[in-house]
């Protein structure tokens, strides 16, 4: 039996606009995360991802409901820094989570809060920052890396820390392609060959097909859950969001809708519709 | 000419001074200084001045990368210079109408100049040879060590400037090309138009500082930070031989030049 | 008329330890009229070429020319050029300062030196190309629009100064698909109703090929290939080579192509790609 590392019940989350109006950018959640899962949140800007992910932290504390990380209750505050330890967070942003002047300096900034032991730190970073591929990289300064670089730092300073859960809050929105593809392997690799759960926000469809389970948010509530294929087949529900489908599933809908070709409903990749395709 | 500035500047090495533990370089400095401002005759400035070269040498730092940090500072060494030696009572040597050069202008003229090369050469002899790290590491033992509150964030404060101001420096460009397309004008004009002619500069700066700063704090409490309390270091400062044996070159020297000053 | 460079090279920071060779003898006109993407990696030099088109970098070697006047030499009106040749970064709402949506965007029109009146006019028609309602907006501070609207503020202060050309860095860079959507169908109005000759930077491959006639792609400082989008798209092996991708549905043609199938593969959008599967499938039907 797997155990359920993230426990949301209806959750809400509450505030207030400079205007004086009422928001609820989180309308009642309820979520179950199993050790060791890959889970995708999709949902355009507003839809309350973001605001998800912070919950999962401490960040954000519930108006109502809970959240439950590893059986600690979020609302706890005397369990706030073992909440926050096992449950790394990487934000959007490179350049604003790296505070020090070297690779290995900011790597160790976790470990050092946690008041560890100094050799088992330089064990800890270098453990971590080969994890992520930058042992090339341990003594240059920040702002002369990429930011595919950078993130993969931001990622290595939080494992470090030796957490069991990952969240990363659009951590590929600002790279450029092959800086996303970076951060995508090593966070495919983290989940794979770690066992790290990982809970990815993301707007790119590309990364959320590779997860075990995909999310899809709207005005604070999940409207679509399942596997990837599961929930990308519904492309009309998805356009309708106004989010991208990937571009084989699109494909596949408008050949069907023309009745002209029955292929099956669950093409996701190139391959995938050349092995379709090539059954005719 | 901005390039120039050495205080500040790191170039890595693996001298003696650079190998130095940083509380010993910081004090040191002090203890420098000090010697230096008690130095008044030409004796002492001769004690200085061999003490200064020492130093350097012992640092492998070449002597042209010096005299190009001194050179923003020329019209300060120019005013010192002149100040002194036309302001300066005494033997008159050379006169001009009202202008005049005393034997004593000439002497104290040397002496401030020098003061102030040696300052600013050895400061930055301490920002070159000594990392970022280290350096904020050491000043946040010193404070510790001389019981000055709020320690560990001064020194936190320090590492975060440090680390983001090429950052800055980077962002600022960004924003003036944008600002120069849409016809901005940061080069012409009077005193008060280039003053206004920076807003559109300092506003988004200043946002964007702001905004970071905000995520930068999520980012840390996310990592657990909780302030200094209960904060251990990856790399320690460890106190070698060398570290001795450089305060008790440096105390002599203080102790050389007091004696100089107070007994000669 | 067009935009011009002629044997462009730049080299950043010569004779220091840090001097790269960002661009190399580069040769690139872009007419009046046209629509060009320009794709390279980051550190391919894109950026720093584009900076020449409106005199905010000076080549090392060679020319450059807007409408055949050469800004390269000295005593150049660099603002005229800014006012002709207009230019939105990447992430452009960070450039905005004002106390109003209205004051932001008549920042350049005020700049270039515009009558008042003619300042409210430009202001008003930037504004409706990107779809910002003038009475909406005008009184409010950017600082308390959204981030998409932020944007489309930043890009109308650049409109508003009436370009001829247009060239946009990233434009669509951290939206979401709705988002990033909008903002095309944007440009490719402005294109449209006001004839602005523009220049899109993308590493976006389905952005580009559906947008762009003319695609331009740039490597290690090097113009590879500048050619109809078509025909770029073909060289995919060129374009995998520099690490570049092609767009999803070139590559099922490709993939098909290898299994047997007579498909072209110049193939840029889901509808090509049905047109030409059904076709070859309904030949290989009535063969049948």
């Amino acid at each position: 039996m797997v155990k359920n590392v993230v426990v949301v019940e209806d959750l809400v989350h509450r505030y207030h606009t400079q205007q004086g109006e009422e928001i609820l950018a989180l309308n009642g959640i309820n979520l179950n995360i199993a050790q060791g899962e890959f889970v995708a949140v999709i949902g355009h800007n507003g839809s309350g991802k973001s605001t998800l992910a912070k919950h999962l932290n401490a960040l954000l504390l519930p108006f109502s409901g809970s959240v439950t990380v590893n059986g600690m209750d979020t609302k706890n505050k005397e369990l706030l820094w073992s909440i926050r330890q096992q449950v790394g967070m990487v934000f959007q942003n490179p350049d604003n989570q790296l505070i020090a002047t070297t690779v290995e300096e900011d790597v160790a900034f976790g470990p050092e809060n946690l008041g560890i032991e100094p050799t088992e730190i330089r064990k800890c970073v270098d453990e971590a920052i080969a994890a992520v591929g930058l042992e090339m990289h341990k003594t240059r300064a920040p702002h002369l890396l990429s930011g595919g670089q950078k993130q993969r730092v931001a990622i290595a300073g939080i494992i470090a820390m030796r957490p069991n859960i990952l969240v990363l809050d659009e951590p590929t929105a600002m790279l450029d392609p092959l800086g996303r593809k970076e951060v995508m392997q090593t966070i495919m690799r983290l989940n794979r060959e770690e066992g790290l759960t990982v809970v990815h926000i993301t707007h790119f469809m590309e990364e959320a097909v590779l997860a075990d389970r995909v999310l899809v948010m709207e005005e604070g509530r999940i409207v679509l859950e399942g596997s990837p294929r599961q929930v990308f087949s519904q492309v009309k529900r998805i356009k309708e969001l106004r989010l991208d489908v990937p571009q084989m599933m699109q494909l596949r809908d408008v050949l069907a809708k023309e009745g002209l070709l029955d292929l099956p409903p669950d093409v996701l990749t190139v391959e995938e519709m050349v092995v379709a395709l090539c059954r005719f | 000419m901005l390039k120039d500035i050495t205080i500040g500047q790191y170039v890595p090495g693996d001298s003696v001074i650079h190998r130095l533990d940083p509380r010993t370089k910081i004090i040191s400095l002090f203890f420098y200084m000090t010697g230096l401002f008690v130095a008044n005759s030409a004796a002492g400035y001769l004690g200085v001045t061999v003490f200064t070269v020492f130093i350097i040498l012992c640092s492998q730092i070449r002597f042209i990368t010096l005299l190009k940090g001194l050179k923003p500072l020329w019209i300060i060494m120019v005013l010192t210079l002149t100040l002194h030696l036309f302001l300066t009572e005494g033997t008159i040597i050379w006169q001009w109408s009202v202008l005049k050069i005393t034997l004593e202008g000439l002497r104290q003229g040397a002496f401030m100049l020098l003061r102030l090369i040696y300052l600013v050469t050895i400061t930055s002899l301490l920002t070159l040879t000594t990392s970022p790290i280290a350096l904020t590491d050491g000043i946040e033992k010193v404070l510790k060590a001389l019981y000055v509150p709020v320690a560990h964030e001064l020194a936190m404060m320090m590492t975060i400037a440090l680390r983001f101001i090429p950052t800055l420096i980077e962002e600022t460009e960004k924003i003036m090309k944008a600002q120069m397309a849409r016809g901005a004008d940061f080069d012409s004009g009077g005193l008060l138009s280039r003053a206004k002619s920076l807003i559109p500069l300092l506003v988004p700066l200043f946002l964007s500082s702001f905004r970071r700063a905000d995520e930068l704090a999520m980012a840390m409490e996310s990592r657990c930070y909780r302030g200094g309390e209960n904060r251990t270091r990856m790399k320690q400062l460890v106190m070698k031989q060398t570290d001795y044996f450089a305060y008790a070159v440096v105390l002599i020297f203080f102790g050389v030049m007091l004696v100089m000053r107070f007994w000669m | 008329m067009s935009l011009l460079t002629e044997r462009v090279s730049f080299t950043y920071q010569p004779n220091s330890p840090y001097e790269t060779n960002v661009l190399k003898d580069i040769n690139l006109e872009v007419k009046e009229g046209e629509f060009v993407g320009l794709i390279g990696h980051t550190g391919s030099g894109k950026s720093t070429l584009i900076q020449h088109f409106n005199g905010l970098l000076k080549p090392s070697a060679g020319k450059v020319f807007v409408d055949s006047q050469d800004i390269t030499q000295k005593g150049t009106k660099l603002k005229a050029i800014r006012q002709k040749v207009g230019m939105v970064f990447q992430y452009p709402e960070h450039q905005l300062f004002e106390e109003t949506v209205f004051k932001d965007i008549a920042f350049g029109p005020q700049n270039m030196g515009m009558a008042p009146l003619l300042v409210v006019e430009r202001v008003k028609n930037a504004m409706r190309l990107v779809d910002l309602d003038y009475a909406k907006y005008r009184d409010l501070s950017p600082f308390t629009l959204s981030g998409g609207e932020k944007r489309r503020t930043a890009i109308a202060g650049v409109l508003a100064m009436n370009p001829k050309y247009l060239i946009l860095d990233e434009p669509t860079a951290g939206l979401d698909p709705r988002g990033r959507e909008e903002i095309l169908d944007h440009i490719v109005k402005i294109h449209r109703e006001e004839g602005l000759t523009v220049v899109l930077v993308s590493h976006n491959m389905d952005d580009v090929a559906r947008l762009v006639e003319r695609l331009v792609v740039i490597n290690q400082g090097e113009i590879v290939y500048d050619k109809p989008t078509r025909q770029v798209f073909a060289e995919h092996e060129g374009l995998q080579k520099i690490g570049l991708d092609i767009p999803t549905v070139t590559r099922l043609m490709l993939r098909l192509q290898e299994k047997g199938w007579k498909v072209r593969s110049d193939i840029l959008t889901i509808e090509e790609a049905q047109a030409e599967i059904m076709k070859v499938v309904r030949e290989g039907r009535a063969d049948a």
